[in-house]
């Protein structure tokens, strides 16, 4: 809960294709307070009325830097303590989900259109962190998850 | 003008290079790209190593035609803007990128009017010249947001659910 009394989404998603994807599921939650976590400091020149968090953009070849990231975005989500965490990608969305489910909140992973093919690394990796876990692609589609339902176009 | 974008992951070179050489034989076209760190650096183009996201935005908006590698985000911004677009998949092989996802992902989109899938230098060549040779090139209408409305309301449905 914020300090209003409104609740809490936690939107995260890596700068690029996540980030656009992330965008146009806001009208989802018109309810809740946005906060946004990206690994990109310009996106917030986007936004209007949200909160803003930039985390070290980080992939598997760096440990390092993803170490880091990791507990960046713990920080986020202890500080702001959100009732549902949202995630297209990639690895920031990764440690978020995880993170949130631990902390209590709903999460919700929406893997990015990019895969056609099968299902990303971070996104695989993340199905037992993801409350709801959905690919945009019915033919990826299984009996119990991951899901489809509707894509981002 | 002509506005040339390869993400902010990886440099393109095999992109931006056939642009470049694109314009040898057609000088009077306008372009800018955003090369994100290229080794080859061209010759005949306006570039950036990266743009911030309203810049990038409006050079986006200012274009008349897109070339840009297989990412999604430019994909669909592409729809959302109505600009038509060529993209060229990176290949793994040539270090391009980690895997060859842009290559699935071309698959899928290049059936989609407005989007012109090039796979070598000389597709890149042909398209950029029979676009730019006709009079206005247009993304056409689209009607599928339906898509994008069913993801919203199953979202919504989850967390009343909760």
């Amino acid at each position: 809960m914020s300090r209003r009394g409104k609740k809490v989404v936690l939107m995260v998603a890596s700068f690029g294709g996540h980030w656009v994807q992330l965008r146009r599921l806001e009208s989802a939650f018109s309810d809740y307070k946005l906060i946004y976590v990206t690994t990109e400091k310009s996106c917030q020149s986007q936004l209007d009325n949200c909160g803003f968090y930039v985390v070290t953009d980080a992939a598997l070849d760096s440990k390092l830097k993803m170490i880091r990231m990791a507990l960046e975005v713990f920080f986020v989500v202890l500080k702001n303590r959100p009732t549902v965490v949202v995630s297209t990608g990639a690895a920031p969305g990764f440690f978020s989900l995880v993170f949130g489910l631990m902390l209590g909140a709903r999460t919700i992973w929406v893997d990015s259109i990019a895969n056609v093919q099968q299902m990303s690394v971070s996104g695989l990796k993340v199905r037992r962190f993801a409350s709801l876990w959905l690919t945009q692609w019915e033919h990826l589609a299984k009996k119990n998850c991951p899901y489809y339902r509707g894509k981002v176009l | 003008m002509i506005f040339v974008t390869v993400g902010t992951q990886f440099p393109f070179d095999r992109l931006i290079k056939g642009v470049d050489s694109w314009l040898n034989s057609n000088q009077s076209a306008e372009v800018v790209a955003q090369i994100c760190h290229s080794a080859y650096l061209p010759k005949r183009i306006v570039f950036y190593d990266f743009l911030g996201a309203k810049e990038f935005d409006d050079k986006f908006q200012e274009a008349e035609l897109i070339v840009s590698h297989a990412g999604m985000g430019n994909i669909l911004k592409a729809f959302d803007y109505r600009k038509p677009i060529i993209i060229m998949p990176r290949r793994s092989e040539f270090g391009e990128h980690r895997n060859n996802h842009q290559i699935d992902t071309s698959k899928y989109f290049g059936s989609i009017d407005g989007i012109e899938v090039v796979n070598s230098d000389q597709e890149l060549q042909d398209a950029l010249s029979r676009l730019m040779s006709q009079q206005q090139i247009e993304f056409p209408e689209r009607n599928d947001s339906c898509e994008l409305e069913k993801l919203i309301d199953n979202i919504r449905s989850f967390l009343r659910e909760g």
